[in-house]
């Protein structure tokens, strides 16, 4: 649907009163337990049905399976954004809404973006693909949620500077949580699956202990539980009279 | 929940945990893959695992198959060796001696809970697998919530059906060493097709479906829970900073304890934690105190907390002691805006929990009485 004449389909959107995309967030407990992998797995899946979806963004990670995933999928190029001499490649939201694509992979929702960028956060841009009618598929860990930065700091004694609002997230059309067992973590940590293995090494004495992994994950279901509990009642209650309104599925 | 002190297990104890470690070291280990209904994508992702331990290095075998595959599963599958099961009339079953005797290192089944046809060695799958795991061959398998036995109450709430076969309570109690949720939206916004009217049906069914997933991640969740209470235990650490919340509300005859029962069901229910509302038995009520009390008490029952009278000539400490036995993570309390003595003694009892509380949260509500 890239060419510059409309197709009848385009204009009978667009008569349409404008509505918001859907969100789909996949949430994780931790670097590495396949975030990514599954939500490019989601995409291959939505392009086989015939949908128009690309990848707005997407970290490598330098991981081989997870980019085999991406193999026969569009993706947007970057922006490249100069911050004292150093290029930072970030995501080309305004050539994503002109690419106009059905629905929009876009890796680390938690991201902050360089100092330079039209918008601080990449929650942020999602918004405004949003906005523009385009559904995304995201992801983020549990640590990034906003209202649990104390609790994390207290699992983890590591204070999570990137943080992505609650109201964003309620107002996900899915939350889905990607699941590994704390051992599988681990192994893939000790096999230098997630970083390179002295990182590994270090990674293991702090964040990656056995007993934080587990707290975590935890958390992590109880918080999907949460979020589908919350899409099957009605909103009510003080909270929610924050949420801004967008249309789509109650 | 732990029912013995979370601090200090007993030799017993230890000793039974060492067996327990010794047995799981020559069985071999079981990884379920759970989900909450057909289509979510178990298969997939337990042979796509499959897969890449083979690829790895592992010694990986197909032992049980469904009937039918999608084209991506079909895909990993070819990947992968097979024992065929065996015909049994209309139905398969796997074929154990076989599978010990050519002894991988990784069986994968997909369904678990399957009955075997009359006439087979073993009644139901799970025991199948249980001769497997005492080979010392390690199962990794796929299964549904609603064959879980100890489930069947609340899945029956939820459907109004209970499931044919299950898996007992005791196997997976004992055995499952891993447990991991395979999770989906219940309701696929993506994929939907145009805007099909809502039929009553259709959202029934949603609902359903939103009811079972919630309840899979909330039994992983406590499985992890268990784990970790006992993995902290074995390993000398204090639990208090555990991550299942358990609010515990303490209440006054004297206090005006609505907004504070209020909050704490809220805060509880926020990570469906649990909700402990206590009272300190105090000796010579007057009627009107008394009144008071058995109406927040009732209060506090009807919000669905659990309610305990303790006893005790020392509040503070009596507080505190079941805070610790039940592992609490927030305690509040009402701090009475009274002057004199009382409120002396009170302001004395409030600073000795916030002192000794250590790793709790204590929220201090002010009471306008």
């Amino acid at each position: 649907m890239s060419s510059s004449t409309p197709t009848s389909a385009e204009i009978l959107r667009d008569a349409q009163p404008k509505r918001g995309g859907h969100l789909r967030v996949f949430l994780g407990y931790a670097p590495g337990v396949g975030k990514t992998f599954r939500m490019l797995e989601e995409a291959q899946h939505l392009k086989r049905q015939g949908k128009d979806i690309v990848i707005g963004y997407f970290e490598p990670h330098g991981r081989k399976d997870t980019i085999a995933k991406t193999a026969g999928l569009e993706m947007i190029p970057t922006r490249k954004i100069n911050y004292r001499d150093v290029a930072f490649q970030e995501m080309d939201t305004d050539a994503i809404i002109r690419r106009h694509p059905a629905i929009c992979v876009v890796d680390e929702l938690a991201h902050t973006n360089v100092p330079g960028s039209e918008r601080a956060k990449r929650w942020e841009d999602v918004q405004v693909l949003l906005d523009a009618g385009i559904d995304v598929i995201t992801n983020m860990n549990i640590q990034h949620l906003e209202s649990l930065n104390d609790h994390i700091f207290n699992i983890t004694g590591v204070r999570v500077r990137e943080t992505v609002p609650d109201w964003f997230v309620k107002c996900a059309d899915e939350v889905v949580m990607v699941d590994a067992t704390t051992g599988a973590l681990l192994n893939r940590l000790k096999r230098g699956d997630i970083y390179a293995l002295e990182k590994a090494q270090q990674a293991m004495e702090n964040f990656f202990k056995e007993s934080t992994l587990a707290a975590l994950r935890e958390l992590a279901l109880r918080q999907t539980a949460h979020e589908v509990e919350c899409r099957e009642e009605p909103p009510g209650g003080a909270f929610d009279a924050f949420v801004p309104a967008r249309e789509g599925d109650p | 929940m732990a029912t013995d002190s979370p601090h200090r297990p007993s030799p017993d104890q230890l000793l039974a945990e060492v067996e327990r470690e010794e047995v799981r070291k020559r069985r071999g280990r079981l990884k379920v893959f759970l989900g909450y209904a057909s289509g979510v994508g178990k298969s997939f992702q337990m042979l796509d695992e499959g897969r890449r331990r083979h690829e790895r290095g592992e010694d990986v075998v197909v032992c049980a198959l469904q009937p039918e595959y999608p084209p991506e599963v079909q895909a990993v599958l070819r990947q992968l060796e097979i024992i065929p099961m065996l015909k049994m009339g209309a139905d398969e079953i796997i074929d154990v001696p076989a599978v010990i005797e050519r002894h991988p290192q990784v069986a994968l089944i997909d369904g678990l809970a399957y009955d075997n046809p009359p006439g087979s060695p073993n009644c139901h799958r799970w025991q199948d697998v249980e001769q497997l795991l005492d080979a010392g061959i390690s199962v990794v398998a796929t299964v549904n919530l609603q064959y879980l036995e100890k489930l069947q109450d609340e899945v029956e709430r939820i459907t109004g059906k209970r499931a044919s076969c299950t898996i007992p309570r005791g196997f997976l109690d004992r055995s499952s060493d891993e447990i991991m949720v395979v999770d989906a939206p219940a309701v696929d916004s993506l994929s939907r097709e145009g805007s099909a009217a809502d039929s009553a049906t259709r959202l029934a069914e949603e609902h359903k479906l939103s009811r079972l997933r919630e309840l899979a991640l909330l039994v992983a969740a406590s499985v992890i829970d268990r784990q970790l209470e006992s993995y902290l235990r074995s390993h000398g650490m204090d639990s208090s900073w555990g991550v299942q919340e358990r609010i515990l509300v303490c209440v006054t005859p004297r206090s005006s304890a609505a907004q504070m029962l209020e909050s704490g069901r809220r805060n509880a229910d926020r990570f469906q934690g649990e909700f402990y509302v206590v009272y300190v038995n105090q000796p010579a009520l007057s009627q009107e105190d008394r009144a008071i009390l058995d109406q927040n008490l009732n209060y506090a029952r009807q919000l669905g907390a659990q309610v305990e009278v303790l006893n005790g000539l020392d509040a503070a400490e009596a507080i505190l002691k079941f805070a610790r036995e039940k592992g609490i993570t927030q305690i509040f309390i009402g701090h009475s805006m009274r002057q004199g003595a009382w409120r002396r003694l009170w302001s004395n009892l409030i600073e000795r929990i916030i002192r000794s509380a250590e790793g709790i949260d204590v929220v201090v509500y002010p009471h306008q009485r």
